[in-house]
């Protein structure tokens, strides 16, 4: 299967094929449960996102128009679903062990410096207003794509474009505050467009 | 912490997360109980349309009615009024008497005539999926 050739599994599942949604299933689960990862940062937590972000796709499947890709709605209906989770029952408690990678361990003490950063990195983005939060977690998980993150969020990609850079900011300053150091000056925030 | 940090940092986040190997499976059970679930009854508009139609006609019918009320008379000048006093408060007790009996009947035909057509079609198909 192809990036966008679930469309004939789409086709069997809305005939009534319920077993042909194990395609989607498969071709999906990876990047679905990453996504969710990126939100909550709990492996099983994340499961239990992307599960119920299936559940969801597979009960609105009708709804998906053609005018739009297979997967850019899947991640529409996923980003959806795992804010709608961020948002009752609150941000993740990123904690260092959950942060350190143990396929990195031949220096120890850089690497626990760097499980530290990485760990106030996640902790600085996790603090920021969830629709900075959720611009910058969208976009890097598109691989920088903003028309992407913007199609995930529906939302235009000059409010993503706007989000990012000040999205950005904050978490700079958040980190500053964390780290306590900078890599230079901080320009004055604008408002929020 | 330098900005292309950040965004090598943030980029590489969550790589290497995949799902359980039995995530799929456990996908496809919960999606096989969600398609067991019979949809949701949506609302009969169609059938309960007349039904509602027939409520508002008979709540304007009402308003219309309150406003032609023989108890809201132009009050008479200050002597004259104090000279009938006595009538006024009889005429104004009786319309109002009138009026609450109307106003009553009224109700009870509008309640009558939205309820039925709202829930009969509710309840024929509930018990059409329950036989």
């Amino acid at each position: 299967m192809t990036v966008d050739d679930g469309v004939a599994a789409v086709e069997r599942v809305l005939r009534g094929d319920v077993a042909a949604f194990e395609q989607i299933v498969a071709r999906w689960q990876d990047p679905l449960v990453a996504l969710a990862y990126r939100f909550c940062h709990d492996r099983s937590r994340a499961e239990d996102m992307a599960q119920e972000a299936f559940v969801r796709a597979f009960r609105a499947l009708h709804q998906w128009r053609r005018d739009a890709a297979f997967s850019t709605w899947l991640f529409a209906v996923a980003t959806n679903v795992y804010r709608a989770e961020l948002r009752r029952r609150g941000a993740p408690l990123v904690s260092i062990d959950d942060v350190a990678d143990p396929a990195d361990t031949l220096d120890l003490a850089a690497e626990h410096e760097d499980s530290d950063r990485r760990a106030a990195l996640r902790r600085a983005l996790h603090a920021l207003p969830a629709r900075y939060r959720d611009a910058l977690v969208l976009f890097y998980f598109h691989d920088m794509d903003v028309e992407r993150a913007a199609a995930s969020l529906g939302v235009p990609s000059g409010t993503v474009k706007a989000r990012l850079s000040r999205g950005r900011e904050l978490l700079r300053r958040k980190l500053v505050t964390m780290l306590g150091s900078s890599d230079g000056p901080l320009e004055e925030v604008e408002g929020e467009v | 912490m330098k900005s292309d940090e950040i965004d090598r940092a943030l980029a590489r986040d969550a790589a290497g997360v995949r799902a359980s190997p039995d995530f799929a499976a456990a996908v496809m059970r919960a999606v096989r109980r969600e398609a067991r679930v019979p949809p949701p009854i949506p609302f009969p508009w169609t059938r309960a349309a007349p039904g509602i139609a027939a409520a508002l006609l008979m709540l304007v019918l009402a308003f219309t009615s309150l406003g032609s009320t023989p108890g809201a008379a132009v009050p008479p000048r200050a002597p004259e009024a104090l000279a009938h006093a006595a009538e006024i408060t009889a005429k104004i007790g009786n319309s109002v008497a009138s009026w609450n009996a109307r106003s009553a009947s009224i109700w009870t035909l509008v309640v009558a005539l939205s309820v039925v057509p709202v829930f009969a079609p509710l309840v024929l198909v509930r018990s059409e999926r329950d036989s």
